[in-house]
Formats: structure tokens, C-alpha cells, sequence
């Protein structure tokens, strides 16, 4: 069948195409991209039914739409595209980069220092490395992505964030001028951030489990045998719970007040994305267990 | 990862209650930015110098532009139904201005770009609080919606250089006296230098003048658009 292409701006007629009767919205991008628009690669690509409507996913079938022969199709350009990976390599990588560039060049910022790092400015140094070298290897190896790509302009937003962050916290921590806190603080700290990060990395490898490769399978995630998932009994999102834990604990081990400006800057927004997917479990799965909570145990 | 949208509330029909409290304070506020334009234009008239206009006159630029911040506590309960972080930029702008650079410095009041950034808060002000009152009572003339968004064109860019103008003549002060200035070894390892903190908020003016005056814009055409139409 035929089916004609409109852009959204302005209705303007792209052009036409010809598909199955069993086609399905991914097969339509396709045939776009090899016949219409060389520039836009399918995942640049949104489908709609009408100009200022909801993009329509890819694995709907044009016969579930009730799409028939002659009907029009709007095309939205999402604008250049990034993988989701690419993006949190990149995002990741430059945290690690720029903290140990600063820890291990302070004349960069300060001029001649004369005194080494100070034990917590090490201690500080080694949790942030552990913390970036443990995302970065879970992009690699962990995280499956339900999403391919994001908007390129996405990249610096992110970048920014996390780059900006670390130069204006590590600028603290490793200053000339840095206040060591008392011994109490610094073990608190450092057992807290380590039980967190553990946390935080049995809950991906859970969430990982939970979805078999290739598919988009949802269920409801449930504490396994790891004591560390016995969090999911009260939150929907442990793995933010103990984020925002690890940057909890670093603050008390270095008691650096930027620190806890990106502790309760990171909070926010992981509050957000969790209230959504608390919301989200919540109208998917009928029976999802009523005490839980988003992000905070009890709270919120 | 990004989280479902949040659905918008429908503002509730206001009650009698809330309606005459708004009124009031649209009114109360319109009166209060009338009196300062016409004291104002009185003093300059009258041949007064920047070295005593402050201080004649800030008393009734605290007062009104302070009881601003509460329109954010109206979009936060819902008595109107603008978004609570647009409200909260709008109006923190200005009392930064007023509570982090004419109050704290000397330098800043003597600046040439109070006179105008205050005239044309005034102007501004004065049209928009008579418009809001107004509107509770579905009585707006055709002449005060063309100026609520038409005058911007010309006070927008007038305001922003008088406040830029009111916080550079106020950074030699600033450095000199390292005012809200803190420094390293602390308790907390925390540095804050306000001198360079000003300097980086005169720069974010670039990217987001642009963007708020191209918005309005957008504001204009869709408002007056229609008033052109219904005229017709």
C-alpha cells in the first residue's frame, strides 16, 4: 500500500511511499531513510499520526493504527542523534579524568603547591575513581538500553553537569587550604560510601536480570538473595537511593559543602526519574506492593 | 530514564475570598509602583542628584518589590495559575538586585542605571498589576492589553541595562570590601567569592535576554493577535 509522507512543519508533502499491509512503524522509518531522506537514519526519526500528535513507537503495525492505503503520515526530525552509550562514556569518562587531573596536578589551579595531598584528599580521590570506574564499566557491561539514541544537544547538557561538578568539587577537596574533618567522620564516610556502591551495583545487576537480552520485557523487580536488594521492600529505585547514599557519605567523609550541593542536586533529579517510574510500575502492574515508596524509604 | 509528565492542575474557580485578596493586591501593588514613578519623576524634575535618590526613596522599592516574592506563594497554592519556578525567576531577579547590590553596596545606588531600571520597573509594573486587577473583574480595556504587551519591547531592554549597569558600578566595592565573601581554611572547605559570582550572573544576561524577550514575543503575537481579530 501507499502512504504519504508530510513533514510536521507546515504539512509540507515529502513524499510517498509504498509498505506492506503488515508493516510496522520501524519498517515505514526504513523505508524513509532508503528512499526519501538520506540525512534522516530511522532513529532520527519520529512518526505521527497527526502534525501535533504523540510519536508513534516502532513496533506498532500500520493494520493496529488502522492505517490504510493513501493515508498520510507526519515526519518530525528529531535532530542529530547520540547512542545512549556513547553519551554515558562520555559523560562518565570526563568526571574521572578531571578529578585525578586536578588531584594530581594541583598547580593547575593553586600555582606552586608545596604540600602533598592530605590523606582524605587520597581517600577522596580513590572513592570518586572507584565510583566512575564502576559507572563506566557498567555502560560497558551492565546496562541494557531500551532507548537507542538521544538528541546530540543532550551530550553537552550532560557533560556539563558532570564535568562542571567534579572541577568545582574537586577544586575543594584538594585545595592547599583543605580542613581535614576528624577520624569518626572520614571511617563513617568511607564504610558508608562502600556499603553504597556495592548497593548500587547489585541493584543494576538485579534490574539487569530482571529483562532477558534482545527483549523489552517489564516485571515488577523483587529482592533476590543479595541482602543488598532487600531495599526494593521499600523503594522502587534502590539504585538512586544508594546514588544519592554514596554522595551522602562522601560529603560526611571529606565534609565538603560542594559535595553536598551535588549530593542534594543529584537527589532531586533522581527524584523526579523515580517518581515517574513509580507512577509508571504502579499503572502497569495491578498488584505492585502498596508500602513502597519512590526513592526515600517512608518519605518519598 | 526521563520520568512520565507531570499533569497540570486546572486552577480552581477562585472564591470570593481569594478574588477580593487578589484584588487588593494588584491594587495595593499598582498604587504603590504609581507613587514611586510619580515621586521619582518629581525628584528629577525637580533637579535632584543620584547621590540622595536611594536613599529618599528605597523604603518604597523594598516594601513593593519584597511583596513580590509573594506571587510566588500564590502560584504555590494555586491561587493563580502561573508555574511556581517561572514566578520565582521573574521575581528573584529583582530582589537579588535589590537586596544583593542596592542594599548591600554604596556604589550600586549612585549608578546611573538606577533612575532606569526603576522607571521602567514602574511603567512595567504599574501596567501589569492594573492588568491583573483588572481582569478579576473581567474589565481590561483593549488599550491596556496592547500596552501589558507592547511596552516590554522598549522597558525590557531599558531594565536590564539599568540593573547590569547598577551591578558594575557595585564590583569595585565588592572586591575591595570582599562583601558575602568566603574563603578557605573553613569548616565546611567551602569558598564563595561574590565578586566573581556577580560577574558570572552579568554573563548569564547574554544567553537569557534573548530567550525571555523572544518568548514575550511569542506572548505578543498570540495576545495581540487575537485582540486585532476581535476588533475587526
Amino acid at each position: 500500500m501507499e502512504i504519504e509522507i508530510l513533514s510536521v512543519s507546515g504539512s509540507k508533502p515529502i513524499g510517498k511511499i509504498r509498505v506492506n499491509e503488515d508493516a510496522t512503524i520501524k519498517n515505514v522509518k526504513d523505508k524513509i531513510y532508503q528512499n526519501l531522506k538520506k540525512s534522516l537514519y530511522p532513529d532520527r526519526q519520529s512518526i505521527k499520526l497527526e502534525a501535533k500528535g504523540r510519536s508513534l513507537k516502532d513496533e506498532s503495525t500500520l493494520k493496529s493504527l488502522n492505517i490504510d492505503d493513501g493515508a498520510k503520515l507526519y515526519l518530525q526530525d528529531l535532530g542529530p542523534q547520540v547512542s545512549w552509550r556513547n553519551v554515558f562514556l562520555a559523560e562518565y569518562a570526563g568526571p574521572l579524568f578531571v578529578y585525578l587531573w586536578v588531584y594530581q596536578r594541583p598547580w593547575i589551579l593553586y600555582g606552586d603547591v608545596t604540600t602533598p595531598p592530605g590523606t582524605v584528599a587520597s581517600l577522596a580521590a580513590a572513592c570518586w575513581s572507584v565510583h566512575y570506574g564502576k559507572r563506566l564499566l557498567e555502560t560497558l557491561f551492565v546496562h541494557r538500553f531500551s532507548h537507542g539514541t538521544m538528541p546530540l544537544r543532550n551530550l553537552f547538557k550532560n557533560c556539563s553537569y558532570y564535568w562542571l561538578f567534579t572541577l568545582y568539587i574537586a577544586y575543594h577537596v584538594n585545595h592547599p587550604l583543605f580542613t581535614e574533618p576528624c577520624c569518626a567522620s572520614v571511617y563513617i564516610g568511607l564504610a558508608g560510601f562502600a556499603i553504597c556502591e556495592l548497593g548500587n551495583l547489585s541493584i543494576h545487576i538485579l534490574l539487569k536480570n530482571l529483562r532477558p537480552p534482545g527483549t523489552k520485557v517489564r516485571r515488577i523487580p523483587v529482592p533476590d538473595g543479595n541482602p543488598f536488594s532487600q531495599l526494593f521492600n521499600f523503594v522502587s529505585c534502590p539504585n538512586y537511593t544508594y546514588e544519592f547514599g554514596s554522595w551522602l557519605f562522601f560529603t560526611v567523609m571529606t565534609k565538603c559543602a560542594p559535595a553536598g550541593i551535588f549530593a542534594v542536586v543529584g537527589l532531586y533529579q533522581m527524584s523526579v526519574w523515580a517518581l515517574g517510574k513509580h507512577r509508571n510500575y504502579k499503572k502497569e502492574f495491578p498488584d505492585y506492593p502498596k508500602g513502597r515508596k519512590a526513592i526515600l524509604p517512608f518519605i518519598l | 530514564m526521563s520520568a512520565g509528565s507531570v499533569k497540570k492542575s486546572k486552577p480552581t474557580e477562585l472564591s470570593f475570598l481569594g478574588k477580593s485578596y487578589l484584588l487588593a493586591y494588584n491594587g495595593i501593588q499598582t498604587l504603590g509602583w504609581l507613587y514611586l514613578l510619580v515621586w521619582s519623576t518629581a525628584y528629577f524634575l525637580d533637579r535632584g542628584t543620584l547621590d540622595s535618590y536611594w536613599n529618599e526613596m528605597k523604603w518604597v522599592v523594598i516594601i513593593f518589590q519584597n511583596a513580590a516574592l509573594l506571587e510566588v506563594f500564590h502560584a504555590a497554592i494555586r491561587l493563580v495559575p502561573s508555574s511556581v519556578f517561572v514566578v520565582l525567576m521573574q521575581v528573584y531577579s529583582r530582589v537579588f538586585l535589590v537586596g544583593g547590590v542596592l542594599l548591600a553596596t554604596e556604589s550600586g545606588p549612585v549608578s546611573p542605571g538606577l533612575p532606569l531600571c526603576l522607571f521602567a520597573w514602574s511603567v512595567t509594573e504599574i501596567i501589569r498589576y492594573a492588568y491583573y486587577a483588572l481582569n478579576l473583574v473581567k474589565a481590561v480595556p483593549q488599550q491596556l492589553t496592547f500596552l501589558r504587551y507592547s511596552t516590554f519591547l522598549i522597558l525590557y531592554p531599558l531594565g536590564i541595562t539599568g540593573e547590569l549597569l547598577c551591578m558594575y558600578h557595585s564590583l569595585d566595592e565588592i572586591a575591595e570590601k570582599q562583601l558575602f565573601t568566603v574563603s578557605m581554611p573553613n569548616k565546611w572547605n567551602f569558598i564563595f567569592n561574590y565578586y566573581y559570582f556577580l560577574i558570572f550572573y552579568m554573563l548569564l544576561y547574554i544567553p537569557f535576554f534573548p530567550y525571555l524577550y523572544g518568548h514575550m514575543l511569542k506572548q505578543r503575537s498570540k495576545m495581540l493577535g487575537g485582540l486585532s481579530k476581535k476588533s475587526a
